[in-house]
């Protein structure tokens, strides 16, 4: 939606994320909807893993502590 | 990366009593984290945009691996940093939004006379995203509109983006995709 206007065709096509959602599904099909998530995993897995391990790791000792806090 | 590295980064700050910490240490442990960690995950921020924004047919990148090579071919190591900026900026206002939106809603719903409990924390969390996404959806639009212009493109900078997007949009597109963030 944020590139809305900015196609060859130009004018806006979306109206809301729903009325987008429906859109790209009857168009594209329902597997549009996960254009770019090998990016988003190589993006999250690791993401994610440094959100809990910091905080969990102080749990498990100074050595962990001791790299945490660098 | 962005709460992970927080309770660390807020020590480092010199914040050691977690009770009496000053608000401006939070905002700026947060934008500190915030910062570090979006632009190492730029490259897939921006092969994610990319990818997102091609239509069906004609496709620009057949696949994830693809896309980082012909962008790699294209701008070299700067290319796939396309759009740090605006990744970066989004990422501190993230936090300066969402940390004192929560403290202020926390402090005003406890000094109403309500129990400090997990709906109270539930109901501060919503409006701390809630005031996160209205304050960072332009800058996040600035960003989808960069990372799609390739290099030489339309759009230079988040300052001239918005503009020319308030010039010849008018208002409208900053916070159409508010509801999603």
């Amino acid at each position: 939606m944020q590139m809305d206007g900015e196609g060859v065709k130009g004018g806006k096509r979306f109206t809301n994320p729903f009325q987008c959602g429906r859109l790209l599904i009857t168009e594209e099909g329902a597997t549009t909807l996960y254009r770019g998530i090998t990016a988003s995993l190589i993006r999250e897995v690791p993401s994610t893993a440094f959100d809990n391990f910091p905080n969990e790791s102080r749990l498990y000792g100074p050595l962990f502590r001791g790299f945490i806090a660098v | 990366m962005r709460m992970g590295f927080y309770e660390p980064v807020k020590e480092l700050l010199g914040a050691t009593d977690p009770n009496n910490t000053p608000l401006y240490l939070k905002v700026c442990a947060g934008a500190i984290t915030g910062a570090v960690g979006s632009s190492l995950a730029n490259p897939c921020d921006l092969v994610k945009v990319r990818m997102q924004c091609q239509t069906g047919k004609g496709s620009r990148y057949p696949s994830t691996a693809n896309a980082f090579a012909s962008i790699y071919k294209e701008g070299g190591v700067t290319g796939l940093w396309r759009g740090c900026t605006p990744t970066v900026q989004r990422a501190a206002l993230l936090t300066a939004a969402q940390i004192p939106s929560y403290d202020h809603a926390k402090h005003t719903l406890i000094d109403m006379g309500y129990p400090d409990g997990p709906a109270m924390h539930f109901c501060c969390s919503m409006f701390a995203g809630m005031m996160a996404a209205i304050v960072t959806s332009p800058v996040d639009m600035a960003k989808t509109r960069i990372m799609n212009s390739g290099v030489g493109g339309k759009y230079t900078g988040v300052g001239q983006t918005l503009m020319h997007v308030v010039k010849t949009e008018v208002c409208g597109p900053f916070f159409h995709s508010c509801l999603f963030q």
